[in-house]
Parts: C-alpha cells; sequence; structure tokens
C-alpha cells in the first residue's frame, strides 16, 4: 500500500470520524453517548482485542478464550460483588482504586504506595500500546520505518494534549466509544469477508481446523484457569474498568445494560478472532499473530479494509495510552501532589488541576514508551499478563477492604509491598531484560524468572502478598481510625453517620470556612452541595450542617483524591473537639439511617425485612400517639419531633428534627430548657401565650436517659390541657362566687336589721333635737345608712337571685340599650358624655327587661365613671357565629389593672374610689346574666380603654 | 444484606453449571464453537435477570 493511498484512507477516516463526533456531542444525544458506555470500555483495553486476543488463542487455545470471558465476568456480576463498594458512593466519591484503599486503611502512605504501584504495574499496558503502534506504523511507513518510534511517541503526546483537558471529556468518551465500535466491527468484518472466504465458507473452515489438527490445538486448557482467576482480578483493580463500573456518574440503568452488554461485545470480538487466526495460519503469513487484524486483509489485496483495520488499532492504542495515563497521572497527583499544595493560592483549581494531569499524563506514556523500545521485544499478550499479575497483587487489599476487617494498614502494604516485589523480580524484570536464573538446583535445574515461568510467579506473589498480610495485621495494632473505616467498610455494615459537632454554627461560617482552605473553588463547591441537598443559605441545624460537610467531602474526595480532601476538610471544617475526644462512632445519626432505609427498604430480604417492617410499625405508633413526643441529645439537638407535636407547636417535623434547641421559638424553647434543667420529671398546666390564645400544656420527661453519657438522649412528652384548666377555672370561679354569695346572705340579714335600728334612731334624734349641727349630723348618719341599705339591697337581690321573679320576654336590644342611656346619668365633664350606638336594630334577646335594664345601667356607670371627660362610649352589638347575640360596651378609660382582672366579679373588688363605687355592680350583673342564661366577659382593649362583652343565647323564637 | 436466592444462584453454577458446561464446551470431539454458545447463555442469563431487576424497580 502506497504512503499516498495510506494518506488519502486516513484523511477520509478522519473527516468521517469528525462528523459522527459532531453529530454525536449534539446536546441530545447525551442519552445515546450513555448507551455507548459498553464501547468505551471495549476501548480502554487497548490492544488486547485486537492483537493480544488472537495472539492468545494462538498460545493458549481454549484458555485464551476463557481468560476473556473471566475478564468480563466482573461486569456481569456487578450488582453482587461491587455492592459493597458501590454503597459507599453514597458517603464518598471513589475516582479511582487508591482512594477506595485510602479511604479503608487510611493514611498518606497508603495513598502513595498504592498510586506508585499501580503506575508501575500498568507500565506494561502502557507499552503494549507503543509496540501495537509501533509496528503497525513500521508497516505502513515502508521506506520510512525508522520513522516509526518517534511519530508513535508523537502521536501519543498529541492525542494526550488534545483530549486530557478537562473540558474535553466528551469529546474524549464519544471518541472512545467511536474506536470502540470501529474495533467490533472490523474485527466482524476482517472475519467474514475475509477469513471465512478464504476457506469457502463455515463448513469448509471446520473441515480446516479438524484435518489441520487445529482441534487438537485449540482444545488444550492447561493454563485456563491461571489465565482465568488473573483475568479476573485484574479486571477489578484495572484503572478504567474500577472507574466506570462503580463511578456514581452512571445510573442504575446503564449498570444494569453493561451486565450484559460488555461480555456480549466482547464475546463478537472473540469469536470472531479464531476464523481469523486460522485464515492467517492458512494463508501463512508471516506477520506475528498479534498483526493479523491488519496482516490478513492486506495480504488478501483487501485495502479499505486494511486501512480501517490500521485506523482502529491505531485509535484503539492512542486513546488506551491516552486515558489509561490520565487516570495515572491523576493517581499521582491526588497521592503526592494536592495534600501538600494551599488550594487558597490557586485563582483556577480546575484547571491547575487538569494541567497537570495532562502533562503528567505525556511524561508517564512517554516513559513507557521509552521502556518498550529499550524492552526485550516481547509479545502483547506477555505485557498485558505481567500487567495483570501486577494489577492482582491489589485483589487481597481490595478483598480485605470489605471482608476482613483485622486485616490492617500495616498488613496491606507490606502485603502489597512484598508481592511487587516478587512481581517485579519474577516478571517485570524478565519482561524488560529477559530471562534470569535466581537459583540453580543440584540437578541443573532451577529456579529462573521467566516470563514462561508466569503461573509460578503469579501464585508466588499472591501467597507472599496474602502471608504477609495476615503476618503483619495479627502483629501490629490498629488505631482507632483504622478499626471505625475497616467496620465502615464491611459488606454487611449498615453506614450510621455519625452526630458529630462542627466548629460552624451556620452556612455563612462554613463559607468562609472553607473560602480561607478552597479558595475562589470554594463557592462553586459550597452551592453544588447546597443545591443538591436542596438547602438554602439561611440554614443553621445542625445535621443539615453535617449533612452538607459529608456532602462537600463526598465531592471534594472524587476531584482532589480521598486524602488530600479529608485533610482540607479537617482544617477547614474541623469536629468540635469534644466530639473527637469521645469518638464519633459512639453518636450515631439515627434520622439518617431512617432516610436511607426509608429509600432501600425494598433490598431488605428475610429477617432484616420482618424487622423493618417492625420498625416501620413502631415509628407509626409514635407518629399516631396523641400526645407530642420530642427527643434530645445532650448537646440540645432535635432528635424526634413526631407529628402531634407539630401540631401543637404548629413548627413541621422536617424543619425541626435535627435543628437545636436554642432554634426554637422562646416560649417553647424556656419551656424544653426548664423541664430538662429541672430535678422534676413533671410540669403540669404551664401556660403558654401565644398570639391567638393562652394555652396550657403539661410537660414529662423520661425517668432514665437513653443511651451511653455522650449518646445519651432524654425523651419529653407534651400534652395540651387548655381545655381541662379553662373548665377546672370556671368551676372554681362559681364555686368561689357561690360561697361569697352565702356569706354575703348572712352578713346582709345580720347587718339589715342594726341599719334599720340606726336609720330610725337617726330620724328620732333629728326630730328631737332641731338644731343645725344634729341636722347635719343626721344627715350624714341617714346618707351612710341608706348606703348600707343599698349594699344590703344587692346582697340580697344577688343572695335570691332574682332568678324566681323574672318575666323573660324578647327585647329589641337596641330599644333596651338606648333607653338604659336615657336613664343612666352620663356625664362628660358637666356635658352629657357621647355614646356611639352601632346596635343592629334587629338585634333581640330572650330576657327579663327590669334585670338586663339593670345590667346596661351598671355598664354604662362603670364606663361613664372610667372614661376620660369628652371620651364617647361605644355600644356595638352583633350577632356571633351561633346566632346569639353579643353586646360590647367600650369605654375608653385606662382599663383594668392586670392583677385584678381575675377577681373583677367578686363582691366589693373595685378599682374606683371608696366614695365612688361599692364593688357590688359587677358582681350583680354577673348574677344577673347568668340568671339571663348569658355570660360577661371583661377584658382590655389593644389600645385604650375596656370592653364589656355581654354573651346571650339565641333566643328561643329567633330561626 | 445476605440475599439467599442471589447466593444459591451463584452456587449452583460454580458447582453445577460452570463445571458441566465446561466439560462440554472443551470436549476433544466438540466443535470448536462450543465455549461461545455457553459464553452467549450466560450472557443471556445476565440479561433476563438484569430485565428483571429493572422491572421490579431494584437499585
Amino acid at each position: 500500500m502506497s504512503s499516498l493511498t495510506v494518506a488519502l484512507y486516513a484523511a477520509a477516516a478522519l473527516v468521517a470520524v469528525a462528523a459522527l463526533l459532531r453529530w454525536l456531542l449534539q446536546p441530545r444525544r447525551e442519552r445515546l453517548l450513555n448507551l455507548l458506555l459498553p464501547l468505551t470500555l471495549v476501548a480502554s483495553h487497548g490492544v488486547l482485542l485486537s492483537g493480544g486476543v488472537i495472539e492468545m488463542a494462538g498460545r493458549y487455545g481454549y484458555g485464551g478464550v476463557i481468560a476473556l470471558f473471566g475478564f468480563t465476568l466482573i461486569f456481569a456480576l456487578s450488582p453482587i460483588l461491587l455492592e459493597p463498594i458501590r454503597r459507599l458512593q453514597r458517603l464518598v466519591r471513589f475516582a479511582t482504586t487508591v482512594d477506595f484503599l485510602t479511604f479503608r486503611y487510611r493514611g498518606r502512605a497508603v495513598s502513595l504506595i498504592a498510586s506508585a504501584g499501580l503506575v508501575v504495574v500498568s507500565l506494561p499496558l502502557l507499552q503494549a500500546q507503543f509496540i501495537a503502534l509501533t509496528d503497525l506504523l513500521e508497516q505502513l511507513l515502508g521506506d520510512y520505518a525508522r520513522l516509526a518510534t518517534s511519530s508513535a511517541v508523537l502521536l501519543i503526546a498529541i492525542t494526550c494534549w488534545l483530549l486530557l483537558p478537562r473540558r474535553r471529556r466528551e469529546v474524549r468518551f464519544a471518541l472512545m466509544a467511536i474506536c470502540g465500535a470501529a474495533l467490533i466491527t472490523v474485527t466482524a468484518l476482517v472475519a467474514t469477508q475475509v477469513a471465512l472466504p478464504s476457506f469457502g465458507g463455515l463448513a469448509a473452515l471446520n473441515d480446516w481446523v479438524i484435518s489441520s489438527g487445529q482441534q487438537q490445538v485449540i482444545h488444550r486448557t492447561e493454563d485456563a484457569y491461571p489465565l482465568f482467576i488473573l483475568f479476573i482480578a485484574a479486571s477489578i483493580v484495572l484503572p478504567g474498568n474500577f472507574l466506570v463500573a462503580l463511578s456514581d456518574r452512571i445510573k442504575p440503568a446503564q449498570v444494569r445494560q453493561i451486565a450484559w452488554s460488555y461480555p456480549l461485545l466482547v464475546l463478537l470480538v472473540t469469536m470472531a478472532t479464531l476464523p481469523i487466526l486460522w485464515s492467517g495460519l492458512a494463508s501463512q503469513l508471516d506477520s506475528p499473530l498479534q498483526g493479523y487484524l491488519f496482516a490478513l486483509p492486506a495480504a488478501a489485496g483487501n485495502g479499505p479494509l486494511s486501512a480501517f483495520a490500521a485506523l482502529a488499532i491505531i485509535a484503539t492504542a492512542l486513546l488506551c495510552s491516552c486515558s489509561l495515563s490520565a487516570l495515572l497521572a491523576r493517581m499521582v497527583i491526588n497521592s503526592a501532589v494536592l495534600p501538600t499544595i494551599n488550594f487558597a493560592t490557586i485563582a483556577n483549581l480546575n484547571g491547575w488541576i487538569s494541567r497537570r494531569i495532562v502533562n503528567l499524563a505525556i511524561v508517564i506514556s512517554v516513559a513507557a514508551a521509552a521502556l518498550a523500545s529499550a524492552g526485550n521485544n516481547a509479545s502483547l499478550t506477555d505485557h498485558y499478563l505481567v500487567s495483570f499479575v501486577g494489577l492482582a497483587q491489589f485483589v487481597p487489599g481490595l478483598v480485605a477492604a470489605s471482608y476482613f476487617p483485622n486485616i490492617g494498614r500495616n498488613g496491606f502494604l507490606i502485603g502489597l509491598v512484598l508481592g511487587l516485589l516478587v512481581w517485579l523480580v519474577g516478571l517485570f524484570i524478565p519482561l524488560m531484560v529477559g530471562e534470569t536464573v535466581l537459583l540453580t538446583g543440584l540437578a541443573g535445574g532451577g529456579l529462573a524468572a521467566s516470563l514462561a515461568n508466569w503461573p509460578l510467579w503469579a501464585l508466588l506473589a499472591a501467597v507472599v502478598n496474602v502471608s504477609a498480610a495476615a503476618i503483619a495485621s495479627a502483629l501490629s495494632l490498629r488505631s482507632r481510625e483504622e478499626r471505625f473505616f475497616a467496620h465502615l467498610c464491611m459488606v454487611d455494615n449498615v453506614y450510621v453517620p455519625a452526630r458529630v459537632e462542627l466548629s460552624q454554627r451556620s452556612v455563612a461560617e462554613m463559607q468562609t470556612a472553607l473560602h480561607g482552605a478552597l479558595g475562589r473553588a470554594a463557592e462553586e463547591e459550597l452551592s453544588a452541595a447546597l443545591a443538591q441537598l436542596g438547602l438554602d443559605r439561611n440554614e443553621q441545624r445542625p445535621a443539615k450542617l453535617r449533612q452538607l460537610r459529608e456532602r462537600l467531602a463526598r465531592e471534594l474526595s472524587l476531584r482532589l483524591g480521598h486524602y488530600a480532601a479529608s485533610r482540607m476538610l479537617e482544617r477547614a471544617l474541623p469536629i468540635s473537639e469534644q466530639s473527637l475526644a469521645n469518638g464519633a462512632e459512639q453518636r450515631e445519626d439515627l434520622n439518617r439511617i431512617e432516610s436511607v432505609l426509608a429509600v432501600g427498604s425494598r433490598e431488605l430480604t428475610g429477617i432484616a425485612s420482618e424487622l423493618n417492617r417492625l420498625r416501620i410499625h413502631h415509628l407509626e405508633l409514635l407518629e399516631a400517639l396523641p400526645v407530642g413526643v420530642v427527643s434530645l441529645d445532650n448537646h440540645g439537638e432535635i432528635l424526634l419531633w413526631n407529628r402531634k407535636m407539630a401540631e401543637l407547636s404548629g413548627l413541621p417535623r422536617e424543619r425541626m428534627v435535627g435543628a437545636s434547641l436554642a432554634d426554637l421559638p422562646a416560649d417553647w424553647r424556656a419551656l424544653f430548657e426548664q423541664l430538662v434543667a429541672s430535678q422534676q420529671l413533671t410540669i403540669n398546666s404551664h401556660p403558654l401565650a401565644s398570639a391567638a390564645s393562652k394555652r396550657w400544656f403539661n410537660l414529662q420527661k423520661s425517668t432514665e436517659v437513653l443511651g451511653d453519657d455522650d449518646a445519651s438522649e432524654q425523651l419529653l412528652v407534651v400534652e395540651e390541657v387548655t381545655e381541662a384548666v379553662l373548665l377546672a377555672q370556671q368551676h372554681i370561679d362559681r364555686d368561689r362566687l357561690a360561697s361569697i354569695g352565702r356569706f354575703a346572705a348572712g352578713v346582709a340579714h345580720e347587718i339589715g336589721n342594726p341599719v334599720t335600728n340606726i336609720s330610725l334612731l337617726a330620724q328620732d334624734l333629728r326630730s328631737e333635737l332641731p338644731c343645725a349641727e344634729v341636722d347635719t349630723a343626721t344627715e350624714q348618719l341617714l346618707g351612710q345608712t341608706q348606703r348600707i341599705t343599698a349594699i344590703v339591697q344587692s346582697l340580697l337581690r344577688f343572695t335570691r337571685g332574682d332568678s324566681g321573679g323574672e318575666q323573660l320576654e324578647l327585647l329589641n336590644v337596641a330599644e333596651l340599650a338606648a333607653e338604659a342611656v336615657r336613664l343612666s346619668p352620663l356625664d362628660a365633664g358637666g356635658q352629657p358624655r357621647p355614646v356611639d350606638s352601632q346596635i343592629d336594630p334587629a338585634l333581640a334577646v330572650r330576657a327579663d327587661r327590669h334585670q338586663l335594664l339593670q345590667v346596661l345601667i351598671n355598664l354604662l356607670r362603670n364606663a361613664d365613671q372610667a372614661s376620660t371627660s369628652g371620651a364617647p362610649i361605644t355600644l356595638r352589638g352583633v350577632l356571633d357565629a351561633n346566632n346569639g347575640c353579643q353586646l360590647d360596651i367600650i369605654d375608653a378609660g385606662s382599663g383594668i389593672a392586670e392583677p385584678l382582672l381575675p377577681r373583677i366579679y367578686e363582691p366589693f373588688v373595685t378599682s374606683k374610689a371608696p366614695d365612688q363605687g361599692t364593688g357590688l355592680g359587677l358582681w350583680v350583673v354577673y348574677q344577673l346574666m347568668r340568671n339571663i342564661g348569658g355570660e360577661i366577659k371583661l377584658f382590655n382593649n389593644p389600645t385604650a380603654g375596656a370592653t364589656a362583652r355581654l354573651l346571650f343565647p339565641k333566643p328561643a323564637s329567633q330561626p | 444484606m445476605l440475599n439467599y436466592r442471589t447466593v444459591s444462584g451463584l452456587l449452583l453454577l460454580c458447582v453445577v453449571v460452570l463445571p458441566l458446561s465446561f466439560q462440554w464446551a472443551t470436549a476433544a470431539d466438540g466443535h470448536w464453537w462450543r465455549p461461545f454458545v455457553v459464553w452467549s447463555l450466560l450472557i443471556y442469563g445476565v440479561f433476563l435477570q438484569q430485565r428483571r431487576r429493572a422491572g421490579s424497580g431494584d437499585e
């Protein structure tokens, strides 16, 4: 193929890819891009599926097929195998394997060693891409083959530079999807258009397989088991796989789709591989097996197909190098660089990190290329096998993270380092420099560090790794932090967030603190976290602030890596020293677990499901209680606020749970604080005055504090007793007035006779001694006796109740009120006092005319005496809600003194001067209103003066 | 949570289905495409299981 032809095909392919990319990146194609994720995964494996798989089939027969089957199992079983890690994504987002290992085993050493180890074990993967790229370029460039190496390096560097910046993420994924699709298509086309026709059809191919002895070759399975295990293990740790399988950016529907679609795509590639392999063998191609995908169509003279294959292989190798080196660069930067950086000094943090990732990715790719150039010319399969054995050294740590809580940091690190050392000596160095004999036995045989012995070295590395981890963990002590996170990562653990106390008390304080640590990026992070949680910037509830901190930690972990993010947050948003001293695990945020269970309860089975039903039942009982229930922790945080409590207080449950006692309105806060501080377990009939009315409550607190000292809870029960208190007060008032009445009757009877005698004696004295001085004295004496007589008459009238002789009739209230005004000597500083009558002319009540007239005259007189000079008295009469009559006598005086109000209907209680009133007027009014069947209420007006409100029942004749 | 159905299914797969399938697929006189048949069936099983999960609203 001439260089011109190659250039033309390349140009045509670039135009086609550009058009496809433009179409895919339109906004409405996002859904389609999500569906293309399995294709992206196929491309992320690089030349394994374009060249390595053919070589593996030729070398290991069915062993190679079974290995690739194992490679896809991780996705088929991901809903089960990866669930423990995926559950933790609710708490922290893991971008890489290193983040998860750092989260579980804690410490910078874990972060550094794990990322360095992953870079080293991934180098053979990058080298494989470079080798495949160089081999192909050599064939394509022909006379200029010497340029192949430098061209490959340049291509890789340019691809990284163009595609790795953060803003090109969508383009990179779309290109990888196109590349994956191209690889599958070209493999299928080569198999069906070149390989099968070369035999003359499928039946002829089958005959050839038997006749050529390939049937025995392909049936070899001696290395199938180690290959199967190795590929399963490597696929868990492979950075690209980890990112896709565990990223929470991927929706559950996508996880379900990948579980079957990705294995299907790999199956299609692998199935097409065997005809290509056999066709190449039958054609006796001089190309190595790994180059058959290009060499076969080229040898068959199929120019377009061979160009298509070449471009697919080149694109796959470039994109794999680019994405893999970027992931490795990110791990290194997160582990080694970001923990030492003061983010506040960086203006554009995202851009800063992105630039460094691109630069480091180029360095890693070029370093891998340099190593490959100086390497031992091993095949693609060798590179993949060596890399996979290295990746497998991380599997014990990953498995232990979810299943073995006793494996600690020291055990993990020692096991990993020793396992990697064995791998380095036994496989990596031989890959670079060739076979080395390490030990020579007596019979001349020995242990050779050789790629041919890879199953032995893989087993040895795994045994050393696991044994060292177990022994070191058994011999070393683990910190409380290590134990806590080990427990947190367990597969059967239910995560309950700790109820820790933050140093910040509001979102504004958090923003200030975060700005000091994160610079300009703080605002963006905080806004995103607030939007995700649906919180506003005025939020002050401790539980919500904790939730906000957790969300910030989760998002920052993805961006900065877990270690750097947690260090930064520990500085910026620290947890109070008291919480740390007490141990976070002691105080669990049960409301958060409640919400988690509410969402995920469908996943529960067996006894867990039954317990969940019991939980819901108890919760419903608590909510349905006819009394308010509140639970407080020892820091005053509200943990429970049931439905009745919300009804009693008017404060909704959603707002109160997680809030502090200090966030309550002043009256409720004072009441709860009084009860909590009190030695008494109950507070009875405590009044709370609201804007609308006065209410009374009984409160009780639990006799025993729930939980440990620090995680204690106090249960408070609140019951409204307003109705009972009002009834009791009315009862007491009536009893008191009745006893006063009886007492007054006795007094009136005993006083009446002596007073009559005094009056008679005074009159006798005046007639017998007619002089001015005696006249004056007897006049005064008679005046006072008349006053006493009037009092006695009132007492007697009250005692009789005047209920026997009344004549009930339907009376027009307006007319009666006008008569009362006429009869009352209302005087406003020498002028008749103005009376503003606003009584409905049709208003009528059933009452005794004289008694009601007496009531109105008494009340008008009181109003007159209380009012200032010239101020009018207002009479307002309306129908009330029950069709009864409501008549208000409103004055504009100084009102009634508050201490006097509860006793105002008692006899001899008055606010007037001693010579102005007897204190019996209201007492009489009260009794007369009772006789009528009505009621009187006396209260001060909001502005000035007082109102006497007469309430009459609905007249019997009124409809 | 321990899902007994899943665990039983996996046990059955590992102890019965996979060994028998492996034996059949790699039989010396068998056609070369047999392993791919087994692989296809397993993918179909995963597809059915995921479709059921999607239908029941699990996740």
